[in-house]
Parts: structure tokens; sequence; C-alpha cells
């Protein structure tokens, strides 16, 4: 019983580590020398639609959707950090198609970006319950839209 | 012997590896030389089927034996690494959902699961847009234009929205002379002016990407139109065209009008003449009775014998003197006697007061036929007449408006004269004269119309 329950704990432990290590070698990028033209372009044709398509009709305007970011660099870190990494009720967006087309563009378009690994293997198990959005994912998303909405906006002057 | 048979093993791995980098398959194909041989190209179409979408890839050379040949497109995929063409008669495709729509692809060419050649695409950059359809020519009299439109399936898609499209058309007898617009709506007015009137014409329309993101290439061309255009004639409203012959015609005729009576009408309204009193007054008396001569001129008056007035005398002897005119002529001295004998001093003076006064029912003027024509005249003796003016002893002397003629200018003036019928004396120095008679009613009164003067010379 001893090494079950010393098991659970160590996974528990190790990966909330884990986790603190990608959000600090993501904290740590620096989203200066991204070309944000062409990372507003890929949004506006390709990962608008995938964010609308999740959001599935629901419009982000419905949650409270106070959130700022001073310039693109900003508002690609907290897009970064959003998309990719789960929080408390949410832990399913990294695999979505919006989220997988943002790391795309941002690996494109940012030099040194080494973006998320995704386990395609994982991503096929976890298909069925991607599918169960939960209003905590929804309010996650709108939160992504706007930052995305704000980054479009002042990527232009 | 390990070291010599390690030896032979080593040599004998070479020349595998050697043998296999070289192109010599196991099947004992040597695909070497067809490594550039099969030259393809493909081409994208988004949201072909719903969401899903279309690669299709061709090879270049149709005369290539693609029996073994097989198409794998890796990288930028959603949930998987590679995908596997299908294959229909020389041509490969994918349908499917899984494009990332992000970054560069890899297709390659495989034969027998060997990987021959490879080509890196990207997909949205090979874009290739469905053909247009429902193309209709509608002519619209009023803007004297025709209207195109056509429909596009890109108006509904979430991806590649924004197309340019090109309008080619034609008229028909004229096959290679294709005009081309290029427009970014489905619609587009084709000006009538620009076409030739009566003429069939031949109009189609395909699409590409217009877009920084989304790049490809033309469309199949839609499904031809046919229109006729109309003809010229009859364009002008037949209302417009009446009026406009109405008015030309009058015109026409009122300048006609204007040149024939510019003289005779026109021109003395706009510009009359100052008028000759003569022919006015011929005018005001149109109508002239009968047997009255108007005119001032004296010919006129050569068969109206005018005799000049000197004196009045009685009727009786007036009488006596128009016997005496039937029978033969009195001689010189006779008539010097009648008219000393008119001149004594209750007689009037030799002067004969002659003044117009109108009859009273009597006809004012005419001419007495016989051998002496004599006009009648009227006389109004008085013994100082209040209009009676003394013009001097030499000139002559006015009565009423009269001019007395002159005679004798010496002795005073007309003597009043207890008047019963009034008769005029002719002047002696007038030979050959006859003698004038009243013939007025009133024994005072004798007229003398204006015919009846004569004018001396």
């Amino acid at each position: 019983i001893l090494p079950d329950a010393l098991l659970f704990v160590l996974s528990v432990f190790f990966r909330k580590i884990f986790i603190l290590q990608l959000v600090g070698l993501v904290l740590t990028y620096n989203f200066t020398d991204c070309d944000f033209e062409k990372i507003r372009k890929k949004y506006q044709e390709v990962i608008y639609q995938a964010l609308n398509k999740y959001m599935n009709g629901v419009k982000s305007t419905e949650f409270n959707n106070y959130i700022y970011c001073e310039d693109p660099p900003d508002c690609l870190a907290k897009i970064d950090l959003i998309t990719f990494y789960p929080t408390h009720g949410c832990t399913t967006l990294a695999k979505e198609i919006f989220a997988i087309r943002t790391n795309a563009t941002l690996t494109l378009q940012c030099p040194g970006y080494s973006g998320t690994q995704i386990n395609n293997t994982q991503a096929k198990k976890k298909r069925k319950k991607r599918q169960v959005t939960t209003n905590k994912c929804r309010k996650q998303v709108s939160h992504l839209m706007e930052l995305w909405r704000r980054f479009s906006r002042i990527s232009k002057q | 012997m390990m070291i010599l048979g390690t030896a032979f093993g080593m040599v004998f791995y070479l020349l595998q590896v050697v043998s296999g980098e070289s192109g010599y398959a196991q099947n004992g194909d040597f695909d070497d030389a067809e490594l550039d041989d099969y030259p393809f190209s493909c081409y994208s179409q988004l949201e072909v089927d719903g969401s899903q979408h279309l690669l299709t890839c061709t090879f270049d050379d149709t005369d290539v034996n693609s029996t073994n040949l097989e198409f794998e497109i890796c990288g930028a995929l959603l949930d998987v690494k590679c995908l596997t063409f299908n294959k229909m008669q020389e041509m490969y495709f994918i349908r499917t959902k899984k494009f990332l729509l992000i970054g560069d692809s890899e297709i390659c060419v495989k034969l027998k699961g060997k990987k021959i050649t490879c080509r890196k695409m990207n997909v949205v950059k090979i874009v290739k847009p469905e053909a247009p359809f429902d193309i209709r020519v509608i002519y619209r009299e009023g803007a004297n234009d025709f209207l195109v439109t056509f429909n596009t399936s890109h108006l509904q898609k979430k991806y590649v929205k924004e197309l340019l499209h090109e309008v080619a058309y034609r008229q028909e007898k004229h096959e290679n002379d294709w005009m081309h617009v290029n427009l970014s709506s489905t619609k587009l007015a084709l000006l009538q002016r620009k076409l030739q009137p009566d003429a069939m014409y031949e109009i189609k329309v395909r699409s590409i990407p217009n877009h920084d993101y989304f790049e490809g290439f033309w469309s199949e061309w839609s499904p031809s139109f046919h229109f006729r255009t109309p003809e010229i004639t009859g364009r002008m409203d037949p209302i417009l065209l009446t009026i406009s012959i109405l008015s030309f015609f009058s015109v026409s005729l009122m300048v006609i009008l204007a040149c024939a009576l510019w003289k005779k009408r026109i021109k003395p309204i706009v510009w009359p003449s100052l008028p000759d009193h003569k022919k006015t007054l011929e005018q005001l008396c149109k109508k002239p009775k009968k047997n009255l001569n108007v005119s001032f001129n004296p010919e006129s008056f050569l068969d109206c014998q005018i005799h000049k007035v000197d004196g009045i005398q009685a009727r009786d002897e007036a009488e006596g003197f128009l016997q005496d005119t039937s029978l033969p002529q009195p001689e010189e001295s006779e008539k010097q006697r009648l008219v000393g004998g008119v001149q004594s001093p209750t007689w009037p003076s030799e002067h004969a007061v002659i003044t117009p006064k109108t009859f009273r029912g009597d006809s004012p003027l005419g001419c007495l036929a016989g051998n002496v024509s004599m006009c009648e005249a009227l006389v109004l003796p008085s013994s100082r007449p209040p209009d009676f003016r003394d013009g001097g002893k030499n000139g002559p002397h006015v009565y009423q408006g009269l001019l007395l003629v002159p005679g004798t200018t010496n002795g005073p003036g007309p003597t009043p004269f207890p008047f019963q019928s009034g008769i005029l004396t002719l002047n002696p120095a007038a030979q050959g004269q006859p003698i004038l008679t009243s013939l007025g009613s009133s024994q005072e009164e004798a007229y003398v119309t204006m015919s009846s003067f004569y004018q001396n010379q």
C-alpha cells in the first residue's frame, strides 16, 4: 500500500514540477523577434476560423473578458500561456486545432521558439474527451480571442 | 580466419551499401535514371465538400507508366504525420480535413513504398478555386448596357473568400478575339456602345485567389452564356420624333411666309413709312358717290367748268339771263351792261361773297348739264359779314374762310343786300364764260360748292 501511495504522490509531484519547468521555459522566451505581420495574417486567415468553430456560435462577449496585453510580445506570451498550459478545469486546449495552428505559427515566425511537443497518439485517445467542451474552456478561449484581437489591432501599427 | 571473415563481410557490406545508394533495388529494377523523370504538379481546393479539402496531383508527362506509383504527403497535417493519395485513372487525390493550412508539406512520389521524388509545397499556395457558375446577362434598356452576374461557391466559405474574377467575352463569329475584364465583385456592366448591334456574343468567367495569404491558379472556366445585342434602329422615342418633324415644318412655313409677306405686311408694321396725305385722303374716301369726283388734280375736273364768281344778282335778272342764254350769245356790251346793272348801289358789289354752306337736304354739289356746265354754289350775302376780313386793298378778301375772288379791290366791302334769290355774276374779264345762276331755294342764299371755285392762275 505504501509504495502505491508513494508512487501516486511522486507522479503528481513530478507532473507539477514538469509543468513548472515548461512554464519557466515559456516565460523565459522573448517574443520580441517574431514576425508580427505574418503572425497577424495567419491569425486572420486560419486561427480565427478555428477559434470561432470551437466556440460553436457562443459569443466571446458573453464572458467577462477583462484581459489585457500591452504590446505584441506581451500578447503572444499570454496567448502562448493560455493556449498551451492547462488550468484547473480546462486541460485539453493544447490539442485543439486552433492551438496546433498557433503552435505552428509561433514556431515558424518566432526564431528560437521550440513550441509544444504534442504527442499525437495521446491526441487520438483524448479526441473523444475534446468533444466535450466545458464552460471553463470556453471562457479561456474567449480570453484567447480577446488577446488575439488586441494583438491584431496593435501589430498593424 | 576471423580476421579474414571479418574483412570479407565488410567488403560485402560495403558493396551492398554502395549498390543500394546507386539505386539498385531489390527487385532488380534500375531506378537511378528515373528519379527526375516523374515531374508532377498539384493543386488544392479548400472546403470543396463541406469542411473537407481536396488535394490533387498529376504527372506532367502523361506517358508515364503510373501503375506502381503512389503519392504521399507529409507535414503540416493535423493529428497525423503523413497521408497517402488515392488514385483515379491518371490522377492522385486526397480528400481530408487534416490540412493544417500553416507551413509547408512534402509531397513525394513513391514506387513500391520507396520515395522516388519529393517536392515541398504549401497547401495554401497552390489553391485552385472552384469554377464560377450561373452566369447571366440582362439587357438594361434604360441604362443602355448589359448587366453580367455570376455566382461562386467561395462566397460561403471560411477560407479563400477573396477572389479575382476574369470575365471573357467575344463575338461568336470572331473566334479568337476575346475581350477580358478583371473584377473582384460578381457583377459587371458592359456598355452597349462597346458591343456590335444585332450580334451574338459568348461570355464566360473564371477566378483566382486574390489574397496575401492564399495563392494559387486560375479556376476552370464557367459554362459559357450566349446573348444577342439589340438593333440600333428605332432608338428615338416616336413622340419625340413626331414633335421634331412638326417643329421643323412649322419653322419652315414661318420662314417662307415671312419672306413672302415681308414687303407688303411686315415691313410697314415694323418700319412704317410717313403717310402721304393725298393718298390717305383718297383711301378715307374709298367709296365715292356716283359722279363724285374726289381729286386734288385740276385735270380731273376738265369736264366740269369752273367759273369765277364776281357778284350776286337778283333772280329775275337771272331768269332773264337764262332765257337769254338759250338765245344766241349776247354781245359783249350787253354782258357788260348786265354786269353794270348788276352793279347798282343796291346791289352788292362786283365782288361776290361766297361762303360755303351746308345744304338742307339738297345735294351739296352738282354740275348742271347743258351748254354751260354750271356747278351749284352757295352764296350768303350780308352787309358786314362777321367773318369778313379785310385783307387789304390789293389782297384778297376772306369771308368765313373763303377767298374772295379778286376783281376790283377798291370800294367798300360788301353791303348788305336784301336778297331774294341770289345769283352769281361772272367776272367780266373772263370771256366766253357762262353766267352762273343760283339754284338754291332760299332767296337770300346762294350756294357755291367747292368744285365751282375757279382758281386764278
